[in-house]
């Protein structure tokens, strides 16, 4: 598995395309944080440690596109080029080669985040002492950050889940952003309708019981007074969510992978 | 013949897509150290074959080992001793030639760049391996994937259409490359439908068609199975009449010359009975057909569309 995950990340870093997400991304986070330090600059203050997830704002929207694309391509393209021929008659197993991609994401992610939260904290502390930013502080502990951080991180990859499935069962890129583009308008839309069964939804949950704060879309953060329904045994039912979220499309990539014939673009 | 010298065997292989029977009870015996010419119309079940044996399609029936081992329940087994170009060759285009066997290498846990840098010498890509495949015209393409083919130091080498698309130079490149490799001691499985390229290179053949196996045996033998005699006599009546009694085939083919279908060891014999009854009697020549011919007759028939563009290009590549 670990020779698998070496080869996929030599590949994937190879590809012009990850890279140039990163910028994009990166771009991202000064601009957001400018135009909110600029525009209202009572409202914000970019202390420590919520500053940490300035650099993460973008992630919200951008993230989630950037990993189906990614999740899309590193399936995709084995079937694009017709490398699967290559790779599947040199191990004899075919589970490894899907959960290998599945830890990609998993990496792109632990880098995207590596580059984008310090950077967001500096630009953040910098711009704080530049414009003197007199905006509530932002009532969080260094350890609730870090879980809204973890997860934050989630979303993107349940994305980049089912864009690896989707390309396994559309055997092509372009059925892989599909699939994940769906999803993530679909779920938007079951979490407005009914929020229980909705991933993003879920994870919002979790994170209010575990860190006593809620997130908005926009990025601000409110101190929540836990429920009883949120505290209870009932909040064990979001996390079941998402891990069944989580795991339910690299099972089914998996599995179809598989049992499937690989006959080849011909 | 002993399973233990058998490098690939197949007992009763088949694939079904549909009703379309791609392949329909294939027995193959290829021995080990063999050059083994795979020969058959285009979409005659060669590619379906090959993917079966490596593993990338499952057989609807039959089964199959390969040094040894079942295709489908050991292939961990088998796949360290063998390097494979299925059909066209394929590689990330954005790599490098030698990133795509760093790619390869590491997908198995095994990225010698030692071994790497000796197949691409070994294949006269050294130069250029440093450049993205994008840059590689299809001669330089199909000599990649024979290096990364030859990449795990495999015992036998299956090649799909090795040659396929080549001008007639690569064709010629590619064909000593795999003459080599044959003379290395290689088992060397080549699926193909240029036939000049296979009586060339290989020492067993096996014809399929429609899926099914026409005919399989060491070139040389087949050949001599469609061996016949040419006869300059006269009167011709004669000839006829006294190759009847041999229970054989005749065809005229000129004014005083007649094929009869008979093996060159057996001219004696009808030279005594030609002048026995009374025939004059010019020459007798043995007549060996080429693989062509033989493949042309085995195969001939009216449900095949793709035959003769395949056989024109073998013709194409013999004229040069």
């Amino acid at each position: 598995m670990i020779s698998l995950l070496r080869a996929d990340l030599f590949k994937t870093r190879k590809r012009a395309m990850g890279w140039v997400m990163l910028i994009i991304i990166a771009l991202f986070v000064p601009l957001q944080m400018l135009a909110t330090a600029f525009t209202t600059p009572t409202k914000v203050n970019y202390s420590f440690p919520g500053v940490l997830l300035q650099g993460l704002d973008p992630v919200g929207f951008l993230g989630p596109l950037l990993l189906i694309i990614l999740g899309a391509v590193i399936v995709g393209s084995e079937y694009g080029y017709d490398t699967w021929k290559n790779l599947l008659t040199r191990r004899a197993d075919r589970v490894p080669f899907i959960i290998s991609k599945w830890l990609v994401l998993m990496v792109a992610i632990g880098i995207g985040l590596i580059v984008l939260v310090p950077f967001g904290l500096a630009l953040g502390l910098a711009l704080n002492a530049a414009l003197h930013l007199t905006g509530p502080i932002a009532p969080l502990s260094l350890g609730s950050v870090l879980v809204i951080i973890l997860l934050q991180a989630l979303t993107p990859l349940m994305a980049g889940s089912i864009a690896i499935m989707g390309s396994v069962i559309g055997r092509s890129s372009v059925a892989g952003m599909i699939a994940g583009i769906v999803w993530f308008l679909a779920d938007s839309l079951l979490g407005g309708v009914f929020a229980p069964a909705s991933f993003t939804s879920s994870i919002g949950v979790i994170q209010a019981q575990l860190t006593d704060v809620v997130q908005s879309s926009n990025g601000s953060i409110a101190q929540v007074h836990i429920s009883g329904i949120l505290a209870g045994p009932l909040g064990i039912i979001p996390g079941l969510l998402v891990v069944v979220y989580l795991v339910i499309p690299i099972a089914i990539a998996a599995y179809l992978f598989q049992k499937r014939d690989m006959v080849g673009v011909g | 013949m002993s399973s233990q010298t058998l490098a690939i065997e197949t007992m009763g292989l088949s694939k079904h897509f549909g009703q379309h029977r791609a392949v329909d009870t294939l027995d193959l015996a290829i021995h080990q150290g063999s050059v083994f010419g795979f020969l058959g119309p285009n979409g005659a079940g060669k590619t379906t074959t090959i993917r079966m044996l490596l593993g990338l399609i499952r057989p609807t029936s039959g089964g199959g080992r390969i040094l040894g081992h079942d295709i489908i329940s050991e292939r961990a087994a088998i796949l360290p001793h063998i390097g494979a170009i299925v059909e066209s060759p394929a590689f990330y285009l954005y790599l490098s030639g030698r990133d795509n066997l760093r790619a390869l290498g590491r997908t198995v846990g095994n990225e010698d760049m030692h071994r790497i840098a000796e197949v691409l010498d070994h294949v006269g890509l050294d130069d250029r391996a440093r450049d993205k495949v994008r840059t590689y015209s299809l001669g330089m393409k199909q000599r990649l994937a024979i290096a990364a083919a030859l990449l795990n130091n495999p015992q036998i080498i299956f090649l799909d259409e090795p040659t396929n698309g080549l001008d007639p130079a690569g064709t010629v490149e590619i064909r000593e490359l795999i003459s080599q490799l044959g003379a290395s001691g290689h088992t060397i499985f080549i699926s193909s439908h240029l036939l000049h390229e296979v009586e060339q290179i290989c020492t067993e053949v096996a014809i399929i068609n429609h899926g099914k196996m026409v005919t399989q045996g060491r070139v040389t033998g087949l050949l001599k199975q469609d061996a016949s005699l040419l006869v300059k006599a006269e009167p011709l009546s004669i000839v006829q009449e006294v190759s009847a009694h041999f229970d054989v085939s005749t065809q005229v083919v000129g004014p005083r010359s007649v094929k009869v279908a008979l093996p060159s060891e057996r001219t004696p014999e009808l030279m005594t009975a030609l002048v026995s009854a009374g025939a004059q009697v010019y020459q007798i020549t043995p007549q060996h057909s080429s693989l062509e011919e033989f493949f042309l007759e085995l195969t001939d028939d009216n449900h095949n569309e793709n035959r003769q563009p395949a056989i024109s290009v073998a013709a194409a590549i013999e004229r040069k």
